[in-house]
């Protein structure tokens, strides 16, 4: 099959459907092709969809794409081994639509987003794995897949192939992935009545929770635990960096952490007789703003998680993908338009657009964030005891005064850090955050 | 067609029996002395998955067996979340990817060996995520 096409976009998740659907609406001949049974069986995320990504793309999704619920609480949870101190966010604004984000089910979202590709004129091929682009020089001219006599060309690629990008990192375009740079996540999803989750979460017939956790879970890695409400089940997982895992002296596999997080005495109860149906982990490229590759070249352009497309401090990455997927292929329509080939030359104006999103600005934000926790282990063991020690001391009523109590808390923390120590981590976080 | 993970009992059955209770073999066996992995059965989460099973076609292969031998880490047999690789009492690692989820993380880890070939699998094979 010597067949031509304006497109070729190797993936079908939340990337690769936002750049074959704006294509494919603006009249383009785009072949999407995936190498999973159907959109969705290969994907895994916690899952939190933002709508304003989708939105820009398909204004009216909220229609019939399949959402559980969405979000009117949030709530941040700081574990030591028996309790946690955390913030809770609720508010009535979020109960109102247009809601701004919801838990979705992925393998059942991408599917939807998928026949919404399709229906706006993308040819969809699945069960089909990219082996390898077909380069000219320096010029992809297409793809090969393992199917006979796989051989498909375009005047452009666009990689939308996930975390591990095997096919930008087989043809050079950048390295192997660095294990500081990325997080390992395992989660499983338990299923639960309807009105369990209500009467549990306090939340109505299509509202929910999502709880974000750090603490002593962890072992001191850099990494954060969740729970997220879905219709009728829960998902639960944890996730850290590669890295950490790696040089980790206790050697604790990221399930065994997971069945940690499970048993916490703060989190059984919310969970308890829950049925599992799957166990699933995956990486999540968190390296930031120095870790994205070059993701534009003569015929091919990098989008979503491929490019390392996530804002890993407030666990964004699905509206990172959608938006770089939009980007992309706003810029092939526009290059087709101008009657332009598609060379690096001409691609570049991708990275603009992308300089001038959201997306590279909050990496940019935070791009010292990854180095800051990678060296502060503190912020992942040592402050989650001394905050829980703390509220204990206060919370707890045994004829001690307040005054010697305040002290007591100011002493643990001063013989944890020091007063040195202390102001330098804030400085850190400050640093980091600003 | 889509077995599910108990569907690779055959495979394992070429191998030596193992003192395990678990039907597809324990985790006990990690290179450590007490091993808290060893307490979650994996296998038991994974059971729940569904898989079609490129059969006699692994995605994923370990180049040189004598380098696994001598790496002093051998963080793969405790990273990897689906315990793909498990360590033996004799240092040797041995591989089988049924149960594999797709992570990549066995291959970031190795890089400074460079020493797991990883493809994905043939396309409709390896995990089907129901959820995802």
């Amino acid at each position: 099959m010597a067949e031509k096409f304006d497109a070729i976009v190797v993936g079908a998740g939340p990337s690769g459907n936002s750049a074959a659907y704006t294509l494919a609406k603006a009249g383009l001949k785009v072949l999407q092709i995936e190498r999973g049974e159907y959109p969705g069986s290969k994907n895994v995320q916690g899952a939190i969809l933002y709508s304003d990504a989708l939105e820009r793309i398909i204004p009216d999704f909220r229609e019939d794409a399949p959402l559980e619920r969405h979000i009117i609480e949030q709530r941040i949870w700081v574990l030591d081994d028996k309790s946690f101190v955390g913030t809770h966010y609720r508010s009535e604004d979020y109960d109102k639509p247009p809601y701004n984000r919801y838990t979705i089910i992925r393998a059942q979202f991408d599917k939807w987003f998928s026949s919404k590709v399709r229906e706006a004129g993308a040819l969809l091929i699945c069960e089909t794995t990219v082996e390898e682009l077909l380069m000219d020089g320096n010029t992809v001219r297409g793809v090969r897949c393992d199917r006979i006599g796989g051989e498909v060309y375009a005047d452009v690629v666009i990689l939308a192939d996930g975390v591990n990008s095997t096919l930008a990192r087989k043809a050079g375009f950048h390295g192997e992935l660095d294990a500081g740079n990325v997080a390992l996540a395992v989660k499983e999803i338990l299923f639960m009545p309807e009105e369990t989750i209500r009467e549990r979460f306090n939340v109505g017939e299509e509202s929910g929770v999502v709880i974000e956790m750090m603490g002593t879970v962890t072992e001191g890695m850099v990494g954060t635990g969740f729970l997220y409400t879905n219709k009728d089940s829960l998902t639960i997982g944890v996730g850290c960096m590669l890295s950490d895992f790696k040089s980790n002296p206790n050697r604790t596999s990221p399930y065994t952490l997971l069945e940690r997080l499970k048993k916490h005495p703060s989190i059984a109860p919310l969970i308890a007789g829950g049925e599992m149906k799957e166990y699933c982990a995956h990486l999540i490229p968190e390296g930031g703003f120095h870790a994205v590759p070059t993701v534009y070249g003569d015929g091919w352009l990098i989008v979503g998680d491929s490019g390392g497309f996530v804002n890993a401090a407030h666990r964004e990455g699905s509206n990172l993908a959608m938006t770089t997927g939009r980007l992309a292929a706003e810029t092939v329509i526009e290059a087709k338009a101008a009657g332009k080939d598609m060379t690096a030359k001409t691609l570049r104006a991708y990275k603009d657009k992308l300089d001038e999103s959201f997306v590279m600005k909050d990496l940019h934000k935070y791009r010292d964030m990854p180095q800051v926790l990678h060296s502060s282990p503190q912020f992942f063991s040592a402050y989650p005891r001394l905050l829980n020690g703390a509220a204990k001391t206060l919370f707890t009523v045994d004829g001690v005064d307040k005054k010697t109590k305040e002290r007591e808390i100011f002493g643990s923390f001063k013989a944890a850090r020091r007063v040195s120590g202390l102001v330098g981590d804030a400085f850190k976080l400050w640093r980091a955050f600003r | 067609m889509h077995s599910s993970y108990g569907g690779l009992s055959d495979e394992r059955s070429a191998e030596p029996p193992q003192a395990s209770e678990h039907p597809f073999g324990g985790l006990a066996r990690s290179a450590v002395g007490v091993d808290m992995n060893a307490v979650v059965n994996v296998e038991e989460k994974l059971f729940q998955n569904r898989y079609k099973v490129d059969h006699g076609r692994p995605h994923i292969h370990i180049k040189d067996a004598q380098v696994c031998n001598n790496c002093e880490s051998q963080e793969c047999t405790y990273i990897c979340p689906a315990a793909c690789y498990k360590a033996e009492g004799n240092r040797t690692v041995t591989l089988i990817t049924d149960g594999c989820l797709e992570c990549g993380s066995c291959r970031v880890i190795c890089k400074e060996h460079a020493n797991v070939a990883w493809e994905y699998p043939r396309g409709g094979h390896g995990i089907l995520f129901k959820f995802g």
